[in-house]
Order: structure tokens, then sequence, then C-alpha cells
């Protein structure tokens, strides 16, 4: 379960301070998959980062599988991304000089499994989405769309409880679209926890959402 | 006068940048100490955890760094006896001035307070409810203190070193026979060994039962007898002359440097000894990195102790 509890972000730049979220509530019960929609600069992005332990709130809290992710110091939040949360970016952070398969495969470089069965679910994952072709392709060298499948695939790999997505069909035509909708109808059938940030119609007036929750600009 | 000798100012330099640094992170300790509440989501924990981060890694910064300097202090005193009449090794500049000797404590606290820093930083880390924050910035407060007055020590003892005045070294200081011969050198030294040795024996036992408690106060008395032996009785044999007791001239290229070998690895002995303690406290685990680095330099030390009059005794077939 995601509960976010009187949770306000202020960023402040020099003198300015912007507050996208400002004493926000939300509350995600497992197996749940939600929709998070608003203007551009509405917090969609901001929300989702807090959620995934990768920056803290000004103020309030947020509680992810009874841990308290913004309270954890940057050692304890990484451990926590890799384990429990799979966090697919808006702007995609592939580290070029890699393959996509090494993109892939990077949040497992901790874990004990052997090469052989990291090669499978690097496998078996880009052949769900359909970008087995580039797996040694350097990441700098992918297409808008290669890449974002290479991102949602990295999120995916080491099978973590929570998906947290933002924008992920933003640089999809349609069919690749939809063959994201299937894996999400795949993963939400496993009983996976799901937020997805996304302006995407489709997306949203898709079967998967169970809960649709609007984000105002703050102005 | 002292002030310019380049040694001297580096360590004043030092020193007062290392007290400037902790002077900057006295306010966010200082809240830290009074407003501290893990549980807490208010906006000043949140501010209150980015202040914890920051300042614990410019101060794990000064304590490494400051740690290390100590062993400069002590070269640059030994150096210093070449400009002062009568002081042959770093005794004689450490007793040129009133200072010196308060001074060579205060640091001596003060690094093995900063160990203790250091720990309860590395073992509150390991959990994320960073169960220490309070100690560490409180004992944080107490260092900055300690390091002002050690600055101020410094400074005077430094500014009073006069090159015309006439000091005693160590012949006179370690000899039982001056008027006003400290308690240390009322003892005999082979007794001063047989202490050594029999605490040095509980130390390791105790670290080789795990039982922390035990090895911190153990620690500091090993410490303690391990120097009171080294000047008595250890040194008299490297020195190979029963009437030349002194902790100082070990560490000069006559005696191949041996002395910074002692006092390396009977620091780096004492103060993992007293951090394991500190360590499980807080983490309640054992920590094998302290635990192996106590044991192992503990025994290095002993056994540099014990080496230098056993080869004496086994060349000359006979003690000092
Ligand atoms: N690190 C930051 N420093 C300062 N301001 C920031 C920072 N990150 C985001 N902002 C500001 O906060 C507001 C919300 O940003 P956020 O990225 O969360 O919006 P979004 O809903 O994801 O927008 P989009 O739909 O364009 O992705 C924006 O005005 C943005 O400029
Ligand atoms: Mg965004």
């Amino acid at each position: 379960m995601i509960k976010v509890v009187s949770v306000t972000k202020t960023y402040t730049t020099g003198t300015d301070k912007i507050t996208p979220i400002k004493n926000f509530n939300l509350r995600v019960n497992e197996g749940e998959t939600v929709i998070l929609q608003g203007s551009s600069g509405s917090g969609k992005t901001t929300l989702l980062n807090m959620i995934a332990g990768l920056i803290k709130p000004t103020e309030g809290s947020v509680e992810v599988a009874g841990r308290n992710v913004s309270k954890l110091p940057e050692h304890f939040a990484a451990e926590f991304r890799r384990e429990t949360a799979g966090m697919i970016f808006q702007q995609f952070h592939l580290i070029e000089e890699l393959t996509a398969g090494e993109n892939i495969a990077l949040p497992l470089a901790p874990s004990s499994l052997s090469r052989q069965e990291i090669s499978d679910r690097v496998n078996m994952l880009t052949e769900k989405l359909l970008i087995k072709n580039i797996i040694d392709v350097p990441a700098g060298k992918l297409s808008g769309g290669e890449m974002q499948r290479t991102a949602i695939a990295r999120a995916l790999v080491n099978s973590p409880s929570i998906i947290l997505a933002d924008e992920p069909t933003a640089n999809l035509d349609g069919t690749l679209t939809e063959e994201l909708l299937n894996i999400f109808r795949s993963l939400k059938s496993e009983g996976k926890t799901i937020i997805i940030a996304t302006h995407d119609p489709v997306i949203s007036g898709s079967d998967i959402a169970d809960k649709i929750i609007h984000l105002n600009k703050e102005v | 006068m002292g002030l310019l000798i380049p040694e001297v100012f580096i360590i004043l330099l030092t020193d007062l940048l290392g007290i400037l640094l902790l002077l900057y992170t006295a306010p966010a300790a200082y809240k830290i100490l009074r407003m501290w509440d893990i549980d807490s989501s208010s906006p000043l924990q949140y501010e209150l955890e980015k202040k914890r981060l920051l300042t614990s890694v410019i101060v794990k910064f000064i304590f490494l760094l400051k740690i290390p300097l100590f062993l400069f202090f002590i070269y640059t005193n030994d150096k210093l006896s070449n400009v002062l009449t009568g002081a042959m090794c770093a005794t004689g500049s450490l007793n040129a001035t009133p200072y010196g000797m308060s001074l060579l404590l205060l640091k001596i606290v003060n690094i093995f307070l900063m160990s203790v820093w250091l720990t309860i930083y590395q073992s509150s880390n390991t959990s994320e409810k960073l169960p220490a924050a309070k100690k560490q910035y409180s004992l944080l407060l107490f260092i900055t203190l300690l390091s002002i007055i050690e600055g101020g020590a410094g400074l005077l003892n430094f500014a009073n070193l006069d090159p015309t005045a006439v000091v005693s070294c160590c012949s006179s200081i370690y000899s039982s026979t001056t008027e006003g011969g400290s308690f240390l050198m009322s003892i005999k030294p082979f007794t001063a060994f047989l202490v050594f040795i029999m605490f040095s024996v509980l130390y390791i036992t105790s670290l080789l039962m795990r039982n922390p408690k035990a090895t911190a106060s153990l620690a500091v008395v090993f410490f303690m007898t391990g120097i009171a032996n080294l000047i008595l009785f250890t040194s008299t044999y490297i020195y190979q002359l029963p009437s030349h007791k002194c902790p100082f001239c070990i560490l000069q290229k006559e005696y191949y440097y041996i002395g910074y070998l002692f006092y390396i690895s009977l620091f780096l002995s004492a103060s993992s000894g007293l951090n394991l303690f500190f360590y499980k406290t807080i983490t309640g685990a054992y920590s094998r990195k302290l635990h192996f680095t106590a044991i192992i330099f503990g025994i290095l030390f002993m056994f540099l102790s014990v080496l230098y009059p056993f080869r004496y005794f086994l060349i000359n077939n006979q003690w000092l």
C-alpha cells in the first residue's frame, strides 16, 4: 500500500519558490492501478519521485509497504528502489555508453543472480517489448521509442511490486502503446501496484485504471 | 616567535580551518540536539535531516584529516628540537613551554573522540531510523569546544617558544632522580612491563571473547600501560641504554622511525577496541572490521614492545 499523507513539496531556486504539490493526500491499495493526470508543471513527476524516494517532501510523509520512504537516508532509499519500486522515467535516464541490454540488466548488478539468469530475464522482457534486436546497440544510438521501451524493461527487470511510470507512452506509436497497455494488464493481473502519470487519453481511457487522480496546478 | 616556522604555521592554519568548519556546523548541531525527531514529518525535521547529511560529510572529512595530522604535530615537535637549545627530541620541544604537554594530551583525547564520532556516525547510518543522531551531535559540540581550546593552546604553545632559552629534555624529564619526579617515573621499569603484559593479555582475551564492554575499558588501559611501558621499559632497549627513557627519540632516523609504527599500531588498536563498544551499543551488531583491527594492531604493538628487550637479551645474554 502507498500512503501519501499531507505532502507538500516546495522547490527553492535562489529566491524563487515553487510549490507544485501542496497538502496532498493519496492512498493506493496493493494491486491497484492509478493514473495521474494534470497539466504540465502540475507536479506529476514530483509526486512519482517522492514515492520512489528520489526526492524528499518539504512536509508530510510518504509510506510505501509500511516503510516511511520520505525518511529513508540515501543508502536505504537506493536499496528500496532496487528491491521494491520500478521507475520508468520521463527522460529515460539511460546510460548512453552502455548497450540497451546492459542498461536493462543494471538494477540486477547488486543481486546474487547468475549471468545466465540475468540474460534470461533480459531476453524475456526484450521479447515482450519487441526490442530484442537492439540488445547490443548502445543506448545513445536508439530511437525515442526504443529508448522508452528499454527504460520500461529496466524498470521491470527486478520484478518490483510497485511500478511508477512517468509518461511511458510519450514516444510510442499506436501499436506500441497498445502493446504497453497489454504489459500493464498482465502486470496488474500479477497483483502489482501501478501508478502512471500520463497525458495519453489511450491510457487514461483504458480499462486498466482503478482510479484517476487530477493534479491541479497551483498558482 | 615559533609561529613563523613553516611546519608550525601549517599546524596552526589547519587547526584554524578545522575550527572554522566545526563552528560552521555548530548551529546545525545545536538545532539537531534540541529539535531532532525522526518520526516527525515537519519541514523543520526535513531541514535537519538535510543538515545532518551535509554537516556529517564536512565533519567526517575534517576528522579523517586531523587524525593523521597528529603525527605531523609530533614530527614537527621532533624537528623543532633542532633549533631549541638543550632539546634532543620532541620531549624538549613539548616541555619548552608550560603548554606543550597539556597540548599533547588534549590532542590525544581529541583524536580518540574523533574516532568515536566517526564510529557513531557510521553506525548510526546502518539503521534507517538514524538512532544516534543526537549522540553524534552532542559529541560533535564537545569536540568543537575541545578543538577551540586545543587551537588556543597550540597558539600559546608555539608563540611562547623561545629559541634562546635552554630547555630540559628526555634525559632529565624522564628520570626518577630529578626533583618533582612524576608518579610515572617512580614506577620500576620491569613492573611497568609486567603490568603492561598483563593488561595486554586481558585486552586481547576480551577481544577474543567478543565482550565489547570489557574491551572498551581495557583498550584505554592498554593504551596507557602501553605508553608507560614504552617510556619506562621498552624504549631503553631500543636505545640500548638503561638511563635513556624517552617516548620520542624512537621517532628519529637513528632508530629507523620505529616510534611511528609503535604509535600507529597502538592508536589503531586502542581506538578500534574502544569503538567496538560504541558500534555495538548503537547497532546491536559486533563489528568484524574493528575487531580484527584491534586484534592485529594490538598484537603488533605487543610484539614490538617485547621484541626489543628480547632481542637485546639474545644478543647480550643479559637484561639491561
Ligand atoms: N528540481 C527542481 N527545481 C526547481 N523546480 C522544479 C524542480 N523540479 C520540478 N520543478 C518545478 O516544479 C513544477 C512541477 O514539475 P513536475 O516535473 O513535477 O511537473 P509535471 O506535472 O511532471 O509536468 P510535465 O507534465 O511537464 O512532465 C514545475 O513548475 C517545475 O518547473
Ligand atoms: Mg513530468
